[in-house]
């Protein structure tokens, strides 16, 4: 792949936009609270990863406001940011040259309750014009093409969290056959009575009840993982034509792959993770050896941490006790579709910033590997791995390089 | 080194027959399979007609622990994967090379209902109980459950994923299916897609924008497309699976080819999430781009498989984005629209009009278009009312057209054994 | 039928179906189209329905973009 990341725009529980994401990735802060969009909250998750402060009316026109989700809010608005940060007014790309990827896990739920609502309540005249257009997975593609006139190669995946890994190598392979840039990512809003009620049946998501201690992935606590709202979207361009307009590279996009081993069936994914991980640094044309950090997929339960841990410990062997492994989003809840997307930037900003983040709120890992806790590291990062499992079976690794 | 992508399997649950002995008979005969929606009671809907499948899934083959895990559309898309893989007779070397890629545009919408139902006393309850959810509801929020059952049939360890674009997600899943194999990403990749949408939801939600045909009294010749009488698409359900394989992978084993995956492209309007402007300017893109990958020419397309929606806009926009590539050649090539007889199945028709041209392809006959009796004048190709013709078909091209603005061809070529 | 809806009525309820923020005099100006204020078709059809559901306008009623909203209040019996 000859991409490389020249824009980042996120919104996360732990801030809105990379200028406030960073530090508080950087330094650990838990942004993780009580579920307050569900209020009262009858339900037996209690802690959540919710974005406050955001203002749809500050990113997003109105009009298009009130016919999308929430999920579609952060999409448009991370899109926004994105083109911001790299300095890129899409009329300059040429025609079709200029695609979106997006990828999705629940869709527009929220706005779906509510028009399902008025359907079974009321009948079904009450149904709005928009719910055609709001719920769907394809929502915040389309939406994102629209807003910024974008007539490139578009595609939206569904693959849970792995699906966002795999939107960055579907994008590469735009970009290698002829688009110049590709905004890719994906978002988040699970937090409506029933997409809680959907959650809850995977059987994965933590009763915790302390912010501090719900999510504590590779611990011997480790009891499930603590949802999270929120997601990124990024410009990635083909590397010529970033040099072309001068813009700057902030990391190269080098290799992908993405494996399967069974609907929750993570007992079984060290293999998957290892050979995910093996294929995208053969990708990139590196070995484990030149691995200098792993932003880790964290599932907090008891088979999952450990199908990881073997995975890391078969990777990188001798080594596997002195490679740098985190996961940041203990501090900002497991996003879905927007989860791998938020390590895909955080993993960016710490190529950027020479920093290996910590994985908030743990303390006592359990495994054998070197996990980050407590402040970030100092560290020289050339190559990053990130890893990432979907809740039906998936197992992604993409590879990031220092440009 | 290019790799090329041929399928070697095919399987198909479609309104009017499943398998693709069924199927190819309905298409090939003219008739439609549009009917008064039996899946729920419509009474107060606008549009009250569906192409339904006559489904069973216990007839079809599924045991009783399946039929209880999967939602309808996922059933189809297991029992026309199942006819794929057997027609296809792989013999898996190794399953990290065996990928799955499945399309769908609204998912588990149907189970999603169901429990929404049960879980919030019928539209009483904003905060819903969760106690009275089916196991299995967390499998209808992602349609990545699709593909999950797909790939725990085939065996695959390889890439996996659903592919969501709406109503070109047929088409983009076999599309990206085939990058994944071009890319040297997978060697053989079963792909396809499934929807089964005939729920109160998704029928009022097309209601509220009055995109579905009203002819309530006359279901059988409801979807008119390209016929100046035509009052919208109506929705439809059913699956198909194609089993993609690396050419040399194929050529090794001695497999039947039945056509070659010879180009793909899809492009986005930019315009509005569900209205089309007047001109195909972006639809011609993508059907250049997969016509360049082919090497196709416009002298080289034999069929034109339309989206055909049946929607003014729809009929008028990809009749002008075919004269724009084909030029005066556009009046000589057979385009047709087989919703006219199976309804419009959003994500799954991509995927099912690709069997469709596969079928026209290795029996070289053109399926019609049912029930254009009174062309629109503004569309004025040949659009082959009513009855199928025979013809020497070497290279047909598939496209299609999606709510977010999306437009996707597909080229597939004849190749003969390998 | 809803006598009652006035122009600025009118205009609130366009504005909460469509996020178009549009006011009473720009609903009574004649030369002001739909598509003039931004509601496309989707919005338009939004707009339409809550009046049948709520404010009893018949079913029959159908409007395209490059209508006015004067043209919608006469049809309503309100003071345009």
């Amino acid at each position: 792949m000859n991409a490389v990341v020249t824009g980042l725009g996120v919104i996360a529980p732990s801030g809105i936009g990379v200028d406030e994401f960073w530090p508080a990735v950087r330094d650990g802060h838990v942004a993780l609270g009580p579920l307050g969009r569900i209020e009262p909250n009858p339900y037996p998750v209690v802690v959540a990863g919710e974005v406050s402060g955001f203002e749809p009316d500050a990113w997003i026109d109105p009009r298009i406001t009130v016919q999308t989700d929430r999920f579609t809010h952060f999409a448009l608005a991370a899109a926004a940011m994105a083109l911001r940060d790299a300095d890129l007014d899409p009329a300059t790309v040429p025609p079709f040259g200029f695609g979106v990827v997006t990828a999705s896990y629940s869709g527009g739920v929220e706005f779906g309750q509510r028009e399902i609502e008025r359907l079974w309540k009321n009948g079904p005249e009450h149904v709005g014009p928009y719910q055609s257009i709001a719920w769907f997975y394809a929502a915040c593609t389309g939406q994102i093409s629209i807003g910024n006139g974008l007539r490139g190669p578009s595609g939206v995946l569904v693959a849970d969290e792995a699906g966002g890994l795999d939107a960055f190598a579907t994008a590469g392979g735009e970009l290698s056959r002829g688009a110049k840039a590709m905004l890719v990512g994906g978002a988040e809003a699970p937090f409506c009575p029933y997409a809680v009620c959907c959650q809850l049946g995977l059987g994965l998501l933590s009763p915790g009840e302390d912010p501090t201690t719900a999510y504590l992935p590779f611990t011997t606590h480790a009891n499930g993982f603590t949802p999270g709202e929120g997601g990124a979207m990024l410009v990635v361009e083909d590397e010529e034509s970033a040099r072309a307009r001068g813009a700057d590279a902030r990391a190269v996009v080098a290799g992908h792959c993405a494996t399967y081993t069974g609907t929750q069936r993570f007992d079984r994914s060290a293999e998957g993770l290892l050979r995910a991980a093996e294929g995208a640094l053969a990708e990139a044309g590196v070995d484990a050896a030149d691995v200098d950090a792993v932003f880790l997929d964290a599932m907090a339960g008891q088979d999952a941490d450990a199908a990881e841990a073997e995975a890391v410990r078969r990777l990188f062997g001798e080594r596997a006790d002195r490679v740098p492994v985190t996961a940041p989003k203990t501090g900002y809840g497991r996003c879905y579709a927007g989860a791998a997307v938020l390590d895909v930037a955080a993993a960016v900003l710490a190529i950027e910033h020479g920093a290996v983040p910590p994985t908030p709120g743990v303390r006592d890992c359990r495994f054998d590997f070197d996990l980050v806790t407590g402040a970030a590291r100092a560290a020289d990062i050339r190559t990053v791995l990130v890893l990432s499992r979907g809740l039906h079976g998936g197992n992604s690794a993409l590879v990031l390089r220092h440009p | 080194m290019t790799r090329r992508v041929v399928v070697t399997g095919l399987g198909v649950v479609a309104p009017g027959g499943n398998g693709t002995k069924a199927f190819w008979e309905l298409l090939t005969s003219g008739r439609t399979a549009t009917r008064p929606i039996s899946l729920f009671d419509a009474e107060g809907f606008r549009s009250r007609i569906a192409a339904e499948c006559d489904f069973d899934p216990v007839d079809a083959g599924l045991g009783p622990a399946e039929v209880a895990r999967m939602d309808r559309y996922v059933q189809f898309a297991a029992v026309a994967a199942d006819e794929a893989w057997r027609r296809a007779e792989v013999d898996v070397e190794d399953p990290w090379r065996l990928g799955v890629c499945m399309g769908s545009a609204v998912g588990g919408t149907t189970l999603l209902e169901l429990d929404y139902v049960a879980t919030s006393h019928a539209g009483a309850d904003w905060l819903v109980d969760e106690r009275l959810a089916s196991p299995f509801l967390h499998r209808a929020l992602s349609p990545a459950a699709l593909a999950g059952e797909v790939a725990d049939r085939v065996g695959a360890r390889g890439p996996v994923r659903t592919v969501s674009t709406g109503c070109t997600a047929g088409l983009d899943a076999v599309g990206h299916a085939a990058r994944l194999i071009e890319e040297d990403r997978a060697d053989v990749v079963v792909t396809g897609a499934s929807e089964s949408p005939i729920s109160p939801i998704a029928v009022a939600c097309f209601d509220a924008i009055r995109a579905t045909s009203a002819r309530n009294d006359d279901p059988a010749h409801a979807a008119r497309p390209f016929d100046r009488d035509r009052d919208g698409f109506v929705i439809g359900e059913g699956a198909a699976v194609l089993v993609l394989e690396e050419w040399e992978h194929a050529h090794r084993r001695g497999a039947v080819v039945h056509a070659e995956v010879a180009g793909f492209a899809t492009r986005s309007n930019a315009y509005h999430m569900t209205g089309l402007k007047p001109d195909g300017v972006e639809m011609a893109e993508a059907v250049r781009r997969a016509m360049e990958q082919a090497r196709l020419g416009p002298s080289d397309v034999d069929y034109i498989n339309a989206h055909g929606s049946g929607t003014r806009q729809n009929d008028r926009h990809e009749t002008d984005a075919f004269r724009r590539v084909f030029g005066e050649r556009a009046y000589e090539v057979p385009v047709s629209s087989i919703k006219s007889m199976i309804g419009h199945s959003l994500g799954a028709i991509g995927s099912i009009e690709l069997a469709a041209c596969v079928l026209a392809l290795t029996n070289g006959v053109v399926p019609p278009t049912a029930n254009l009796d009174t062309p629109d004048p503004e569309c004025d190709l040949d659009y082959v009312p009513h009855t199928a013709r025979e013809r020497d078909l070497r290279a047909v091209l598939s496209v299609g057209s999606g709510f977010g603005g999306f437009q996707s061809a597909v080229v597939l070529t004849r190749v003969g054994r390998s | 039928m809803d006598k009652q809806l006035s122009p600025n009525d009118l205009a609130a309820l366009i504005s909460r179906c469509t996020g178009v923020t549009v006011t009473g005099e720009q609903v009574t100006d004649a030369g002001r189209s739909f598509a003039d204020l931004g509601v496309d078709s989707l919005g338009l059809m939004g707009v339409l329905a809550e009046l049948q559901r709520n404010h009893g306008m018949s079913r029959s009623v159908d409007m395209q973009p490059n209508q006015s909203p004067r043209e919608l209040l006469a049809l309503l019996g309100g003071r345009a």
